[in-house]
């Protein structure tokens, strides 16, 4: 069997969620051949397919609105951070994707008049949010995006390839390396243009809703390529995140939805209705932003007014059962089968980690410092800022896959894919080889899966929705000191055939030095502001209404807020 | 920590039979107890043999208990299903790869696809095939898709 694996193609997309399966399709429209590839299974190994309702686009279908009121409410949202370029950008073209893909067959949920069903999410001014039932928004798009890249004959799609490195060369796209996990083959493309579509880091904390595949890997990318991150301290927590009984089949996300549509009680350990006491307006509506929210629940939980688990109550007994199946249709059955009755006993929730906003800085053209290198999707931060709304994640996916692919095409017209140069490869796949060596002897030292849990443990507790100086210097030391001395040292199975435990320790290699870039920036930040709450630092300050990057500068990890006054 | 949800539950015991190796005919099987608690699912153990007894364990899961990728179908005690949605229970289960397919290893069968544009791609890189495991494939196994 060849050692390599060679391939070429005018775009290479990473990562097969929304925002790549755009990017590929547009890149195509531009006359570029495109392939893209996932480390797990194009189509259905992202977050996107998770989504299960909320989309946010002005429509104006259910009552009057407009792309500028959708702009407002983001920015609003953002608490003076958002990349006012990027939120216009994902509120103008929101309207259009959606229509795309009612016309590739998304069975967008309408009204009686036959125009398209739009709900309102908390935080947005308007009825916006349009959706797919029963909680199958996400299915439904990558259902129809999986469609749309198999028809189309200028994509090829790759699963199981694991990219661990882009090759820039005088601050160009030259190509990209990785391996093969079926075979752990090494594999080169050739290309001009690589858009990261990874994906955020949020499978790094031990509590989490992202899919298993969301390990910060493009965001360790785009750091050794030379490009930057901005305001990576901003992490999105979930607020009613399902929490007890146990329950499986379903999304943890599950209750946000079902609030949007049904309203909901939150109670507290003791019975009583608490949002009003942070200023919220109570009752069966659901109108408090995420930021808030989870705010909320950890102060009763930490004041000592939690449920048994160490949660809050949400409780639907008082809304009639057939609202319940109106609403709910067959996931009601899902409830069923995990002993979740909703007209007899509350459930618990807690907050849980979510979502990105912070992520890799890109011009309105999803382009990078690093020329042909692109981002799009929850990797990108910037235009959600500080806290990102409801509704707003699969717009960001759908709108900045799209123009990713769109200027990555254009820029690759006329030119062809760059002539192999094995000398700036050679260092990216020499790593690969010497990590794949590992798996030819017995394994004697932890396997990277108990690094991961340690890593995401430290996450949790230091590095979670309420944050302390001390608590995030130890997590960055530790961090550092995993990453620097023990990920080498980390034995792999001996397995050439689909060895999960190899791509896992790429998943660290990037994961670590993600989670690190998270506690610099978070350290660095002597404030709080939406998704980031310091505990030591408990107001908004005007001289932090600023954006924080974080790039690598021989090897180390450097912070634009260095030095900034308390 | 608060958002504890394992503290208050009985730990159980449930034995996993799970068919090893490359190929269907002279593969064999390996049996493991995983400890759970009532709620927990097939996969939530094999994610936990993972990390302690069988570390080098081959099976696909992306969306981890959502039953939204649909990645971790397999057959458990004898019937195809969802690991993220079939329960641990008391007693024995036998875990296999799904039928009609070439199996990758363990519970992971590998369904490469003939598919045109890649034909002379696939010439060339040898092993590698567009589609592998393809979600179209898995589905018609399944009987449905999502």
């Amino acid at each position: 069997m060849a050692d390599t694996i060679e391939l070429e193609t005018d775009v290479l997309v990473c990562g097969g969620g929304a925002a790549g399966m755009f990017a590929a399709v547009y890149a195509a429209r531009q006359g570029a051949r495109v392939i893209l590839l996932d480390k797990n299974v194009v189509g259905r190994g992202g977050a996107s397919i998770m989504a299960q309702m909320t989309c946010a686009s002005a429509l104006g279908e259910a009552e009057p609105d407009d792309p500028e009121l959708h702009f407002k409410d983001t920015l609003e949202a953002g608490r003076g951070l958002c990349d006012e370029r990027l939120a216009a950008l994902l509120c103008e073209k929101s309207p259009d994707r959606v229509r795309e893909l009612a016309g590739w067959n998304v069975d967008w949920a309408r009204q009686d008049n036959g125009k398209i069903n739009q709900v309102k999410a908390p935080g947005h001014s308007r009825k916006r949010c349009v959706y797919v039932d029963f909680l199958a928004t996400g299915v439904a798009i990558c259902a129809a995006m999986r469609t749309q890249t198999s028809r189309d004959s200028a994509v090829r799609v790759f699963n199981n390839i694991c990219l661990t490195d882009v090759i820039v060369h005088d601050n160009e796209i030259a190509g990209a390396v990785g391996f093969d996990v079926a075979s752990s083959q090494l594999v080169t493309i050739s290309t001009r243009a690589v858009i990261l579509c990874a994906g955020g880091m949020m499978k790094m904390f031990s509590r989490t809703t992202a899919p298993n595949n969301n390990a910060g890997d493009g965001l360790g990318i785009a750091l050794r390529a030379g490009a930057r991150l901005i305001d990576i301290e901003f992490l999105q927590f979930y607020p009613n995140g399902h929490l007890a009984p146990r329950m499986v089949g379903l999304d943890p996300t599950t209750w946000e939805p079902t609030r949007v549509k049904l309203g909901g009680r939150l109670v507290n350990g003791n019975g009583d209705e608490f949002i009003s006491r942070y200023g919220e307006t109570g009752g069966d509506g659901y109108n408090t932003t995420r930021d808030l929210l989870t705010h909320a629940i950890y102060r009763e939980v930490a004041e000592g007014r939690g449920s048994p688990h160490g949660g809050v109550f949400l409780s639907f007994q008082h809304i009639p059962e057939d609202a319940l199946t109106n609403a709910l249709g067959p996931v009601i059955d899902i409830f069923r089968r995990n002993n979740i009755d909703l007209t007899k006993a509350p459930v618990e929730v807690f907050p849980i980690a979510h979502y990105q906003m912070g992520g890799i800085e890109v011009n309105a053209a999803m382009e990078t410092c690093v020329s042909g290198l692109y981002a799009a999707g929850e990797i990108v931060g910037g235009a959600n800022g500080a806290n990102r709304l409801s509704g707003n994640a699969l717009p960001e996916a759908m709108v900045f896959g799209g123009c990713a692919g769109e200027a990555a095409g254009k820029s690759v017209k006329g030119k062809k894919p760059p002539r192999r140069n094995n000398k700036t490869a050679a260092t990216p796949l020499d790593i690969i080889r010497q990590v794949k060596s590992r798996t030819k002897v017995k394994p004697s030292g932890p396997a990277p899966t108990h690094m991961l849990t340690e890593l995401k443990e430290i996450m949790w507790t230091k590095v979670g929705a309420f944050r302390t100086g001390d608590g995030l210097l130890q997590a960055r030391d530790r961090i550092r000191e995993m990453r620097i001395s023990e990920l080498d040292e980390l034995a792999v199975p001996a397995e050439t055939v689909h060895n999960a435990s190899l791509v896992e320790w790429f998943e660290l290699r990037n994961g670590l030095q993600a989670a690190e870039s998270v506690t610099i920036a978070g350290f660095n930040r002597r404030e709080s502001r939406g998704a980031h709450q310091r505990l030591d630092f408990p107001q908004a300050l005007d001289s932090h209404q600023l954006n924080q990057r974080i790039f690598l500068t021989d090897a180390k990890l450097v912070s634009s807020f260095e030095g900034m006054a308390s | 920590m608060t958002g504890n949800s394992h503290k208050t539950f009985e730990v159980k015991s449930a034995r996993l039979r799970i068919r090893r190796g490359s190929d269907r005919n002279v593969g064999h099987y390996e049996e493991f107890n995983v400890e759970y608690e009532d709620g927990d699912s097939v996969l939530d153990g094999l994610v936990r043999l993972r990390h302690g007894a069988a570390p080098d364990l081959a099976f696909q899961f992306s969306c981890f208990n959502a039953n939204v990728c649909k990645e971790c179908v397999m057959m458990i005690g004898g019937t195809i299903d969802y690991a993220c949605i079939a329960k641990l229970r008391p007693g024995l289960t036998q875990l296999d790869p799904v039928p009609d397919q070439p199996v990758l290893r363990d519970l992971l069968v590998d369904s490469r696809e003939v598919d045109q544009k890649g034909s002379k791609l696939r010439h060339r890189i040898g092993s590698i095939s567009e589609k592998r495991r393809s979600p179209k494939s898995r589905d018609k196994v399944v009987g449905k898709a999502e």
